[in-house]
C-alpha cells in the first residue's frame, strides 16, 4: 500500500536525487531577483553552469494565470521553450520564488507539425475549390470560343484565301484557339488536364528541347546543363514535362532581367524524404524512396520567404506582363504526375526550383499512332446534335451540313430524346453536349441505348476528356471531342468514329 | 527626469501586441507619460540580445531610474509586471 507525501520522511540525499534528476528546471530566485539555486535541468536550458548562475540577476517572474510560455537563450545560443510556473516559498528563512521550467521543445515540434499539416489541407481544399471553379470558368469559356472558332472556320471556307476578310478570319481563329489554350492552362492548374503518360528519360528530353531553351531566355542570361547521363525512367507527359522546363527558364530569365546572370539546369535521382526539405517550401507529394529531379537554378534577385507561397497561387504575379498562370500550371502538372516542387529562395540569393517525380519501372508506351487529315471525304446521313449552346448548336449544323450530312438539333436532353425516337432510322450519328437542362447528355445517352445499341454517339464539351469521363460513368462512348475545334479536326473526328463504326 | 522601458520579444507573435498595448497602458495610467518605451525583436536585433545577456525573452527591463530591474514573463499582466520593475502608481 503507497503512504501519503506527508508520511515519508526523506533523507537530504533523496531529496538531492529527486531534484537532481527532475526533467524540469527549478530556480530559486529571491526577492532581489537573482539566482539562489539551479537544478541540472535548468543548468541545461540556460546553457550556463551553476556557478555561473548563482547570484545572477534573472528577473522577476510575471505568470499569466497558472503558466506563461517563454524562451531561455542559452550563452551557447541555443534556444529552449518552456512553459514557467511559479510559487513562492520559504527558502533560508526568507519569502523566495521557485520557478519551474518545462521543456517545450518536443510539443513545439508536434504542434508545428500539426500546423504543417493543418496549411497543407487548407492548401488542398483551396486548390480542389479552385479546381471546381477553374473548370466551370474553362467550360463556358470554351464554348464561347467554340463558336467564335467554328464561325471563324466557316467563315474562311466562305470566302476563300484570296478575299480580303481572310486574314481578318484567321486572326479571330487563331485568337480563339489562343483562349482555349488559356482556358486549358486553367484546367490544368486544376488538376483536370489530360496527360499522355510515356516513359520519359528526362536528361534526354532536356537535351532535345536545348535550341528551343536557348532561344528562350534573355541573352544576357548564361544556360549550363548538368544532366545525368542514364537518370531512372519516370512516367510522365512528354510534352507537359517540356511545359514545365519551359515555365521554370522562362521564369529564371525574367527573374534575371536585364541584369547578367546564369541559369543551371540539371537532372539526376535522389531520396529525399521531408526532412531533408526542411529549409525548402514544399508543394505537392515528394515521392517515397528513388526519385528524379529536374532542377532550376538562378542568379536571380531571388524572393522573399513570405512571397514562396503564394507563387503557386493563379493569378499571383510580380511581373507587369504576366498572367500569372504559368507556376500555377505547373504545380498542376506535377501534382497531376503524384510529384512535388520545391522551391529555395532568399532576396538576393537567387532561386532554386526542383521538380521531384516518382520513378517508374514499368515502361508503357502509348503512342497514339498519327492519322492523317481526310483530304476528300463525303459522307452522306443524318446527324442529331443535341448542345444546349444555341451558338454551339448552330456552328455545329452549318459545319456538317457543309460537308453534306443532314443535321436535326434539339437544344436540350428532352427534345433530343424526341427527336432521336421520331427520326431513330435515319440518324447515323448523335453528337451530344454533356451538361444540359432537364434530361443531361448521360441520362440522353442511356434513354437513346435502350432503343438503339448501335447508334454512334459522340460526347463534346467544354470540360477536358478526364474531366468529362469523371461526369459521364456509361460505356460504350463512340469518340470525344473538346470544344473549342478546328472545323478540320472535328470533321476528321467524325470520319474516324463513323469509318470505326463501319 | 528620463526614464527608460524596454521590452524585448521574440519576433512577433501574436501575444506581442497584448504585451506592446499593456506598457503603454502602464505608461499612461501609472507613468504620466515620462517614460519612453522601446519595443525590440530580438530576432531582428539578435546582436544586441546576446550583448544583454538575456536568460528569457519575452524580458521587461526598466533601465532607468536605478536601479535596474527586469521581469520575464507574460509581460501583458499589469499589476505584476508594475510590481516586479517596482513602479508604482504616482496617482
Amino acid at each position: 500500500m503507497t503512504k501519503p507525501l506527508s508520511q515519508f520522511t526523506l533523507k537530504e540525499e533523496q531529496f538531492r536525487t529527486l531534484i537532481e534528476h527532475n526533467i524540469d528546471g527549478m530556480v530559486i530566485i529571491r526577492h532581489d531577483r537573482t539566482i539562489q539555486f539551479v537544478n541540472p535541468a535548468a543548468c541545461r536550458f540556460l546553457g550556463r553552469q551553476a556557478d555561473q548562475l548563482l547570484g545572477a540577476s534573472f528577473g522577476f517572474p510575471v505568470i499569466a494565470g497558472q503558466t506563461t510560455e517563454i524562451d531561455l537563450h542559452g550563452q551557447n545560443g541555443l534556444v529552449t521553450p518552456v512553459e514557467m510556473r511559479m510559487v513562492t516559498v520559504e527558502w533560508e528563512g526568507q519569502t523566495n520564488y521557485l520557478a519551474c521550467l518545462r521543456d517545450l521543445t518536443e510539443r513545439r515540434k508536434s504542434e508545428e507539425e500539426r500546423k504543417r499539416l493543418e496549411n497543407q489541407m487548407q492548401y488542398a481544399q483551396k486548390l480542389e475549390s479552385l479546381g471546381v471553379l477553374a473548370g466551370g470558368i474553362a467550360h463556358d469559356f470554351n464554348n464561347l470560343l467554340m463558336a467564335i472558332v467554328a464561325r471563324a472556320g466557316l467563315g474562311l471556307r466562305s470566302v476563300g484565301p484570296e478575299s480580303p476578310a481572310h486574314p481578318h478570319l484567321k486572326h479571330i481563329e487563331k485568337s480563339g484557339l489562343r483562349g482555349g489554350e488559356l482556358a486549358n492552362q486553367m484546367l490544368t492548374y486544376a488538376g483536370r488536364g489530360k496527360p499522355t503518360i510515356h516513359s520519359v528519360n528526362v536528361s534526354q528530353l532536356i537535351k532535345e528541347m536545348a535550341h528551343l531553351l536557348r532561344v528562350s531566355i534573355s541573352k544576357r542570361a548564361v544556360l549550363s546543363y548538368d544532366l545525368a547521363q542514364t537518370p531512372p525512367p519516370i512516367q510522365a507527359d512528354p510534352s507537359q514535362l517540356r511545359q514545365l522546363v519551359m515555365i521554370m527558364l522562362t521564369n529564371s530569365s525574367e527573374a534575371i532581367g536585364e541584369q547578367s546572370g546564369a541559369i543551371t539546369l540539371s537532372t539526376g535521382s535522389i531520396t529525399t524524404n521531408l526532412e531533408h526539405l526542411k529549409d525548402w517550401y514544399v508543394a505537392g507529394d515528394v515521392p517515397v524512396g528513388l526519385g528524379v529531379y529536374i532542377d532550376v537554378r538562378d542568379t536571380g534577385p531571388g524572393m522573399d520567404a513570405d512571397i514562396i507561397p503564394k507563387i503557386f497561387d493563379p493569378f499571383f504575379t510580380t511581373k507587369f506582363t504576366g498572367r500569372g498562370l504559368g507556376l500555377a500550371a505547373l504545380l498542376g502538372i506535377v501534382r497531376a504526375h503524384d510529384g512535388a516542387v520545391v522551391v529555395m529562395s532568399q532576396k538576393g540569393e537567387g532561386t532554386h526550383v526542383r521538380l521531384l517525380f516518382p520513378t517508374s519501372v514499368d515502361e508503357k508506351l502509348n503512342i497514339a499512332p498519327f492519322q492523317p487529315l481526310a483530304t476528300s471525304w463525303n459522307p452522306t446521313g443524318t446527324v442529331l446534335v443535341v448542345d444546349d449552346e444555341e451558338d454551339v448548336r448552330v456552328a455545329s449544323q452549318l459545319i456538317l451540313e457543309e460537308i453534306g450530312f443532314t443535321v436535326i438539333v434539339a437544344c436540350d436532353g428532352r427534345e433530343g430524346l424526341a427527336l432521336y425516337t421520331q427520326h431513330a432510322a435515319t440518324i447515323t450519328l448523335v453528337l451530344l453536349d454533356l451538361t444540359m437542362p432537364h434530361m443531361n447528355g448521360e441520362e440522353l445517352f442511356n434513354a437513346i441505348r435502350q432503343q438503339n445499341m448501335d447508334v454512334p454517339i459522340m460526347l463534346s464539351s467544354g470540360y477536358t476528356e478526364e474531366d468529362a469521363s469523371k461526369r459521364f460513368a456509361s460505356e460504350g462512348v463512340a469518340g470525344f471531342i473538346q470544344k473549342p475545334y478546328l472545323i478540320d479536326t472535328f470533321i476528321e473526328k467524325i470520319r474516324q468514329v463513323l469509318e470505326t463504326e463501319n | 527626469m528620463k526614464s527608460d522601458l524596454k521590452l524585448y520579444l521574440p519576433g512577433q507573435p501574436p501575444k506581442s501586441h497584448v504585451a506592446i498595448k499593456t506598457l503603454h497602458q502602464i505608461r499612461h495610467e501609472q507613468l504620466q507619460q515620462e517614460y519612453e518605451i522601446a519595443i525590440i525583436d530580438v530576432l531582428v536585433n539578435s546582436q544586441l540580445a546576446k550583448a544583454k545577456k538575456f536568460f528569457a525573452i519575452p524580458t521587461v527591463i526598466k533601465e532607468l531610474p536605478l536601479p535596474i530591474r527586469r521581469v520575464i514573463g507574460d509581460p501583458s499582466e499589469k499589476e505584476k509586471v508594475l510590481l516586479g520593475l517596482e513602479l508604482f502608481s504616482s496617482t
